[in-house]
């Protein structure tokens, strides 16, 4: 469960966004789209912290986070409910497939290496990378990093898995790839709560429970994907289709 | 006529020269460790912009930089009992300069010139790791020194590794000023030989020909230390799939790729 409460972040004098709400009920997937720059990259890192809101709360799972202090203690207790998958993977680059997987899992989690190694196997597995489990980031294609990435975010087995733009640093052919492993891991962890944020709208509507337009830091739509893409009642959200749909038309 | 060059003196001296090996490499591993850990302090002291500190950080370095290492010998080696006389005075002690082996004096001004050169380098190494990087571990949970720990020194480790190498060959042989310190190392020893059989070139090309094998093996170890922290980026032009044969590590084993497809291949 993800409740956000009259969340405001600014950076410098702009604000991004200002008394923020959204409650995301267990094992809902959730699609953000809308513009770039409208701010759904900055919600999606206040929720793991890595941006500190400047107000509000936010509570995932046990834990509840009143911005803007935070000990070191609770900020890492905080975390450990979500786990991210980035847009530019973010990979450890002296590590190999194995060992960015485990790393969260032994160092912060404390597990001995052998039952590090064992969850991260099962999750390398999931994403159909067992066959490079021994190579190095340097010798994977993007695609492949990505599912690294993806396989690194489920094996900390946090409530809350958060997507930001998984796909867009990708070559168009490598993209597919990416997004069935997404499909798959979603369908097959029913209780986790996801939250992604894409620019592929066929996808999000594919996987997505429940779908949020997003522009200038607030909640245009809320709905079901059928509600948003097929009966949206706003203007700024027909527009944004339109001009995506035309997009996707011309790169496919 | 007297010989002009005694070569068979510039070998048979080496193992009496050679006694004195210990105390050179005592001299630079220590200050190196010390210059090291005090250069990562300097560095991220000044990466974090640390009010006061860093400016005295500032002047710090670049006193080191723009003074002769052999004066800033000299000036630990008259300063440091003007301190302790200057303490004894105030706090009523009665600290000995003669307690003090005239080695810590060495190793002071070299860990400190070590610390500035460093700190430099270290800097300039923790700013090229990877933002991303940094920010994966602090999504999974780690804290600012397991981030420290775990990716930002391993990855400025091996971007520091060649100019840090260059800093210890360098300190190498720059521990033998050591003897205005009147500490007997093996130049030091090198002049009270020569200084009894009047052999001084003799000697001289003694200690090349040590600090140059020196020199060489230290390069010939940078080099494997090298081979061992890149594998992971050139894995791919190795046609690695997994890295297990020592071998490949190995500087002085050449065609690696044979190996490769040989044995570790899938």
């Amino acid at each position: 469960m993800i409740k956000i409460e009259n969340l405001t972040k600014k950076y410098n004098r702009q604000t991004i966004f200002q008394d923020f709400n959204l409650e995301i009920a267990t094992g809902e997937v959730v699609g953000i789209i809308g513009p770039s720059g409208a701010g759904k990259s900055t919600l999606l890192r206040c929720l793991n912290l890595l941006e500190l809101p400047d107000e509000g709360k936010i509570t995932i799972g046990d834990d509840t986070y009143v911005a803007p202090k935070v000990s070191v203690k609770d900020k890492i207790q905080f975390r450990q409910n979500s786990s991210m998958v980035f847009q530019q993977f973010n990979l450890f680059r002296q590590k190999n497939v194995l060992d960015n997987v485990t790393e969260g899992l032994i160092t912060v989690k404390h597990l001995k290496r052998t039952e590090a190694e064992k969850i991260a196997k099962d999750e390398i597995e999931n994403v159909n990378l067992t066959e490079h489990i021994n190579k190095y980031p340097s010798q994977l294609s993007g695609g492949q990093k990505q599912r690294v990435g993806i396989a690194r975010a489920l094996a900390m087995h946090a409530n809350t898995l958060l997507l930001d733009e998984p796909t867009s640093a990708l070559d168009t052919e490598l993209v597919d790839e990416v997004l069935s492993t997404i499909k798959e891991v979603i369908e097959k962890n029913e209780d986790q709560t996801v939250v992604i944020i894409s620019h592929e709208l066929s996808f999000i509507q594919d996987v997505a429970t429940r779908v949020i337009f997003f522009d200038d830091g607030k909640i245009i739509e809320d709905g079901t994907p059928d509600q948003v893409f097929n009966n949206s009642k706003n203007e700024r959200t027909k527009q944004f289709l339109q001009r995506y749909n035309r997009k996707s038309l011309v790169t496919k | 006529m007297e010989k002009l060059i005694d070569f068979k003196l510039v070998f048979t001296e080496i193992p009496k020269l050679l006694e004195y090996l210990p105390t050179t490499l005592l001299i630079t591993f220590v200050s190196m460790i010390i210059g090291l850990i005090i250069g990562l302090l300097l560095a991220v002291i000044k990466i974090n912009k640390i009010p006061v500190l860093s400016q005295i950080a500032a002047v710090f370095v670049s006193f080191i930089r723009g003074t002769p290492i052999i004066v800033q010998l000299y000036l630990t080696y008259y300063g440091i009992p003007i301190v302790l006389k200057y303490i004894n005075y105030y706090q009523h002690t009665n600290l000995s300069v003669n307690a003090i082996p005239s080695l810590a004096f060495v190793l002071l001004a070299f860990a400190l010139n070590e610390s500035a050169y460093n700190s430099e380098n270290i800097r300039a190494a923790l700013l090229s790791v990877d933002k991303g990087e940094i920010e994966a571990a602090r999504s999974l949970g780690m804290n600012q020194w397991q981030v420290l720990k775990r990716v930002t020194i391993p990855f400025a480790t091996v971007v520091a590794l060649p100019t840090l190498g260059n800093a210890f060959i360098g300190l190498m042989k720059n521990t033998s000023l050591a003897f205005v310190a009147s500490v007997v190392d093996l130049t030091a020893e090198g002049q009270i030989i020569a200084g009894s059989n009047y052999r001084y070139f003799e000697i001289y090309l003694s200690l090349s020909i040590i600090y140059w094998i020196l020199t060489i093996i230290t390069e010939r170890i940078l080099k494997v230390l090298e081979n061992r922290l890149t594998i992971f980026e050139r894995a791919a032009e190795l046609g690695l799939d997994t890295v297990q044969d020592s071998r490949l590590f190995n500087p002085f084993v050449r065609n690696k790729k044979s190996i490769v497809s040989g044995e570790v291949a899938r």
